[in-house]
């Protein structure tokens, strides 16, 4: 078990140099040139030299590859443009308010997706089936910046019944302990703030959470089929079971293996989802600050958060991958990590 | 028939084949899929709708996509207008009708670079084996680790925003999926008697690849490139709304959706038919990938 754990994490570690090494290729050799790139329009072409220069880009390249890993594994991830400071303390800094609206997110996918995924499955072909197969289309095909726009319209203007957006009303003071601002305002004792963080919180949270809740509605729906055909199903209800104890003791637990190899997949939906998501309820987080690095040119942001989100992706899915291992055997013999 | 299979069945319950209709393997089995399938019945329908909408944009509408009317600005629908005008005068509809060309356009450009880069690695890989197919496919497994939409960023964050540079990044990002697909089939396919028949009788490899090996293994690619469709519209409509997509004054429906974003309280309904579009393109590709999936997948179809 070691021995496979000590595996998957040299594999992953190999995966995460690939993942620096293909950034730092694409950057350079595909046709074009950075320094030009973030140059303003109207730049001159010494300033473009100058931006250059200050980028690194006059040196020769493996001298440049040296220097980017180097930066890479000491968490250097350059300096933002636009804020003047190291991208990664500006990232640490936004990094509580994504996590509170990816968790939040990921809590509803699961307490949605799962038994709605489930029932579907379970009452195959009939009317609720037909209804979650339909819902879960239209949430898979939906732009979330598009839903965003249209449901805070109508809850926030039309209703007025949910905050425009930020993560508290403005002129709350709320002192900075933990960042999220739930946990915050209960540390201060203040469970008024809670409930308007709460608020906040909501429609951002539902939105980001649809994508993947569709998704995962239909993954669980497939993978609850098959289980529910297999043999030892049929075994646990030969012996009397009832239904219920059946599907969820023999059914659920088993047909939850891809649904959690999809939790990394679900991580990336939802950190991409957070760059517009982030922007429409003017949510103070990494998307938010990522959407503004685009917007302004500052590249080094760009670049720096999607390696540092890719090397997110590349170790949640190697501890998703040992704790599976770990929970389920038949999964061990293989050490690529790929389950069948 | 046993219980593993009945799990497998389709919703679409496919009837049994009837073995007739055969002309070529892919052929005969695509338009069974076709007479049989409501689901990919259903996407079709959207899809060509879609691609006719664009296509024939210029007949459908009498005005122009980027000419600026500013007599006529933010009109709510009308019998002239009838999903009115944007905030420099120009007729919804219209623009709405263009952005479908672009949608389906870098869809399909996109889709084909990947299938194209998919099929030559992973035939190789599949058909070489040995070092050539471990550095072939580490590479890919290296690109892989992206996600799709990150991946597009870094490429534009070197070569700047534009619609050209986005349907690469799509192209580069969905290659390896498409790579591992085919190289998987190639290896089962590569051990066929047929295969070991061309061998002995002396054809060249790129022959034995191309004439034997390829034909039998392409057709997981045409589900992936159904759905792979669906991904890059709804991936090229946000980039188009965070502004890196279709550079003004092109119509897009991401950046359309952009553009009217500040007219949020004053011209809702300008943000409500570039989304509905959005919706319509990705969920009639992916219910034609999914049908097709279903319906072509061997374990799916009905032995009975």
């Amino acid at each position: 078990m070691l021995r496979f754990g000590l595996n998957r994490f040299a594999s992953g570690l190999v995966t995460a140099w690939a993942v620096v090494t293909a950034t730092f290729f694409l950057v350079r050799l595909v046709p074009g040139d950075p320094a030009s790139a973030m140059a303003p329009p109207t730049a001159t072409p010494a300033q473009v030299d100058q931006i250059r220069n200050y980028l690194g880009l006059a040196d020769p390249w493996w001298l440049q590859y040296v220097t980017f890993l180097n930066h890479v594994v000491h968490l250097d991830l350059g300096t933002s443009i636009r804020t003047n400071q190291p991208v990664l303390s500006d990232l640490l800094e936004r990094f509580p308010a994504t996590i509170e609206l990816a968790a939040a997110a990921m809590l509803l996918e699961v307490l949605i997706a799962i038994p709605i995924g489930t029932i579907a499955a379970v009452r195959r072909n009939q009317m609720f089936d037909h209804v979650s197969r339909f819902a879960s289309l239209v949430g898979v095909g939906i732009p979330v910046f598009w839903l965003a726009l249209m449901s805070l319209w109508l809850f926030a203007y039309k209703l007025g019944v949910l905050p425009l957006g930020g993560r508290l009303d403005i002129g709350t003071e709320l002192p900075r302990h933990t960042g999220f601002t739930v946990i915050d305002a209960l540390i201060d004792g203040r469970p008024d703030i809670a409930g308007s963080a709460l608020q906040h919180l909501l429609l951002p949270a539902v939105i980001l959470a649809i994508p993947s809740m569709a998704f995962w509605t239909r993954l669980m729906r497939g993978s609850m089929l098959e289980v529910l055909g297999s043999d030892h199903v049929r075994t646990a209800r030969a012996k009397g079971l009832t239904s219920r104890r059946v599907v969820v003791r023999h059914g659920v637990r088993n047909a939850l293996n891809p649904v959690i190899t999809s939790l990394g997949l679900d991580l990336v939906a939802l950190l991409s989802g957070v760059i517009f998501i982030e922007n429409v309820f003017a949510w103070p987080g990494v998307g938010n600050y990522i959407f503004g690095s685009i917007q302004t040119r500052d590249y080094p942001v760009v670049q720096g958060s999607v390696i540092l989100i890719t090397l997110l992706y590349v170790f949640v899915n190697t501890v998703v991958d040992v704790v599976q291992a770990v929970l389920d055997p038949r999964i061990r013999p293989n050490l690529q990590g790929q389950p069948a | 028939m046993s219980s593993k299979q009945q799990a497998y069945l389709p919703d679409d319950e496919l009837p049994p084949d009837d073995g007739r209709s055969r002309g070529g393997p892919l052929v005969a089995e695509l338009s069974y899929v076709l007479r049989h399938s409501r689901t990919v019945q259903i996407g079709l329908l959207l899809v060509v709708t879609l691609l006719l909408l664009g296509a024939f944009a210029p007949l459908l509408t009498s005005y122009s996509p980027n000419r600026i009317d500013l007599a006529n600005t933010l009109q709510p629908p009308s019998r002239t207008h009838l999903l009115g005008t944007d905030e420099l005068g120009r007729d919804e509809l219209t623009r709405l009708l263009y952005a479908a060309r672009v949608s389906m356009i870098v869809g399909l450009a996109a889709v084909a670079i990947s299938n194209v880069l998919g099929v030559l690695f992973g035939l190789v890989a599949g058909y070489a084996g040995g070092v050539t197919d471990n550095v072939i496919m580490r590479t890919m497994d290296g690109i892989l680790a992206f996600p799709a939409l990150l991946l597009a960023l870094l490429v534009i964050s070197v070569l700047g925003p534009g619609l050209l540079k986005i349907l690469i990044a799509f192209g580069i990002a969905f290659a390896p999926s498409n790579a591992r697909l085919l190289r998987s089939m190639v290896v089962s396919v590569r051990e066929n008697e047929y295969v070991l028949a061309a061998q002995a009788l002396g054809a060249s490899r790129t022959r034995v690849m191309l004439r034997y090996v390829l034909p039998n293994s392409v057709s997981p690619l045409i589900v992936s490139a159904s759905l792979g469709m669906g991904f890059v519209i709804i991936g090229l409509a946000g980039l188009g709304y965070l502004g890196l997509g279709a550079q003004p004054p092109t119509a897009e429906w991401g950046a359309m959706l952009s553009g009217s974003q500040a007219r949020f309280f004053t011209a809702p309904w300008l943000l409500i038919s570039p989304g509905a579009a959005i919706l319509v393109a990705v969920v009639g590709y992916v219910l034609l990938g999914d049908g097709l999936r279903d319906a072509l997948d061997p374990r799916l179809r009905q032995s009975q």
